[in-house]
């Protein structure tokens, strides 16, 4: 019975990757199309002459395998085949300014009611020289999301704003700070908006040769809505809302992230990351979980430590092979998995996250200008929670393969 | 807990590892740089040094040709030193270039400022998602994500 259901279980894998070969080869052909087209172009052409607006597009063409679809959130172990094309159009008004209109669709083999549309506008403005010892940064954006009817409550808006400076004080050490604002509203319900900011610093600087350190540290605040603690049992009744019960307050915290990284032979590069982030007032809020149907708002929302390491060769000529393992300790809000619960039993979720991956990426420029990037990432994941309230609801393992090409004109 | 401080015991290791094999990379390699020595930044944390070419005869994948920038070649041992980085000349503009290029250059000397480490997920093996970056919130497909 095992051996069948392991038969059945390779024989979907199979479909799932025959059907996303067929769709890359598409992908390919079309790209291909265009990369020839493109040769007649005068979007192509680097001279102010033939491209007086200074434009660039991009096209890309994303798809993958997932063992477990959801898997930043539980152990649903819904697997799926996705496919993501997606169009962004740069353009240069003058030298110092980018702007990016862009916009991609995700389409899933079966989960269709995931199927979403996301589009945007996005700008950096760097007003600063390029040999100037001061350095700024203006950045912002604003993006939508709509799935549809069905899910069409998880419609989303997100604003954001940037604004960091950075100043050298040699030619190997530096210093930054920022703020960065973010707004996320959902169209139907306000119960999952948030808005928030966060202020960084950082230094970065070398020391004995190439051994390069780089520390950060930030605070950062969100508004949110919560559910006290103190709450008793909820009474839905005619209205079947959960709005009345929630209370807007701030979720206020701070990171600091250490940072080594060096170059392991002549074609090889280091990187070490530890990471923790602390809530300072997160004690009595408690927010709904798989409630809003397990993509919920809140999935990435943690306190507690990384330890990262990961690695970049170019050891075979001209492929960038990238990889690495990651351990997170986490410790999300407290969170009501199930409506019928009593909100003084809602408790504090606890997590230890492994995750390894592995990009092979083979970038081709063209000498009209363009370039041609196909690349190739697994993912492994294994999750686990000590919570054991959570009837094991967030102990997952997932494995993903995703191919994209990406083709600049 | 035991998990944690192993974890932590192994970074350290890995770390005192990595500083005890001080290669002298790039500076060596190239017999362009024999007289001038490029010093070692790495802002964007992927152990390469940012003012070399990464590819040989190529442009690197993450930060195309701003990587040929020439600002930090000197002679070796001035890399320490409290320096102007501002020629007081616009040699640097080229009538050549186009917006989008000047562009490139100037991102270049912004490295490092064009996000925060607020999230330690984010910058971890990058989405399983199609193009991601760029102002886009999100971003994710194969996790179904729906908003940072």
């Amino acid at each position: 019975m095992d051996v069948q259901a392991e038969l059945a279980s390779l024989i979907r894998i199979g479909l799932y990757m025959n059907k996303l070969f067929k769709l890359m080869i598409i992908g390919a052909a079309i790209m291909l199309l265009t990369a020839c087209s493109a040769v007649a172009n005068p979007l192509s052409l680097k001279s102010d002459y033939y491209n007086p607006l200074d434009l660039r597009l991009e096209f890309g063409l994303n798809g993958g395998y997932t063992s477990n679809l959801l898997t930043i959130n539980d152990s649903s172990d819904v697997e799926d085949s996705y496919t993501t094309s997606s169009v962004k159009l740069k353009f240069y008004p003058v030298s110092a300014m980018e702007v990016i209109l862009f916009g991609d669709y995700t389409y899933y083999s079966q989960q269709y009611n995931l199927n979403s549309l996301s589009k945007g506008i996005a700008f950096t403005f760097i007003p600063t020289k390029e040999h100037s010892q001061f350095s700024a940064y203006l950045s912002g954006g604003f993006s939508g999301q709509t799935y549809k009817d069905n899910l069409n409550a998880y419609n989303n808006n997100n604003f954001n704003l940037m604004a960091s400076l950075g100043y050298n004080l040699s030619r190997t050490f530096s210093l930054r700070t920022g703020i960065l604002l973010e707004s996320n509203s959902y169209l139907f319900s306000d119960v999952s908006d948030n808005d928030s900011y966060e202020i960084f610093a950082g230094t970065n600087f070398t020391l004995f040769g190439s051994n390069s350190f780089d520390i950060e540290g930030g605070y950062s605040s969100m508004s949110f809505s919560y559910i006290p603690d103190t709450t008793g049992r909820m009474d839905l009744g005619l209205t079947g809302s959960f709005d009345v019960y929630h209370t807007r307050g701030d979720l206020n915290s701070f990171y600091i992230s250490p940072r080594f990284s060096r170059p392991i032979g002549s074609k090889t590069g280091l990187n070490l990351t530890f990471h923790h982030r602390e809530f300072l007032n997160a004690d009595n809020a408690v927010v709904l979980g798989s409630a809003i149907n397990f993509i919920s708002p809140w999935g990435n929302i943690f306190e507690g430590q990384s330890y990262t390491i990961s690695l970049k060769t170019i050891i075979i000529p001209k492929m960038i092979i990238s990889g690495g393992f990651g351990y997170w300790k986490k410790a999300f809000l407290k969170t009501m998995v199930r409506t019928d619960y009593a909100i003084r039993f809602a408790e504090k979720r606890y997590d230890e996250k492994n995750r390894f991956f592995v990009i092979l990426e083979r970038p081709i420029y063209f000498k009209s200008g363009g370039a041609l990037k196909p690349k190739l990432q697994i993912d492994l994941t294994h999750n686990n929670t000590t919570t054991r309230s959570m009837f094991n609801y967030y102990d997952y393992s997932g494995f993903s393969i995703n191919a994209s090409l990406t083709y600049e004109l | 807990m035991k998990r944690c401080m192993f974890s932590l015991g192994a970074f350290l290791i890995l770390l005192i590892l990595s500083l005890s094999h001080n290669t002298k990379v790039f500076a060596e390699d190239s017999p362009k740089h024999s007289e001038h020595k490029e010093c070692f930044v790495d802002l964007d944390g992927d152990g390469f040094n940012d003012n070399t070419n990464d590819f040989e005869n190529n442009r690197f994948a993450t930060d195309e040709t701003t990587k040929e920038n020439e600002a930090g070649s000197m002679a070796e041992g001035d890399c320490e030193k409290y320096v102007s980085f501002d020629s007081g000349a616009d040699t640097d503009v080229s009538v050549y270039l186009t917006n989008s290029e000047k562009f490139g250059l100037l991102k270049f000397t912004t490295r490092g400022l064009d996000g925060c480490r607020g999230e330690s997920e984010s910058g971890f093996g990058g989405n399983m998602g199609a193009m991601g970056g760029s102002g886009q919130s999100g971003g994710c497909a194969g996790g179904a994500c729906i908003a940072d």
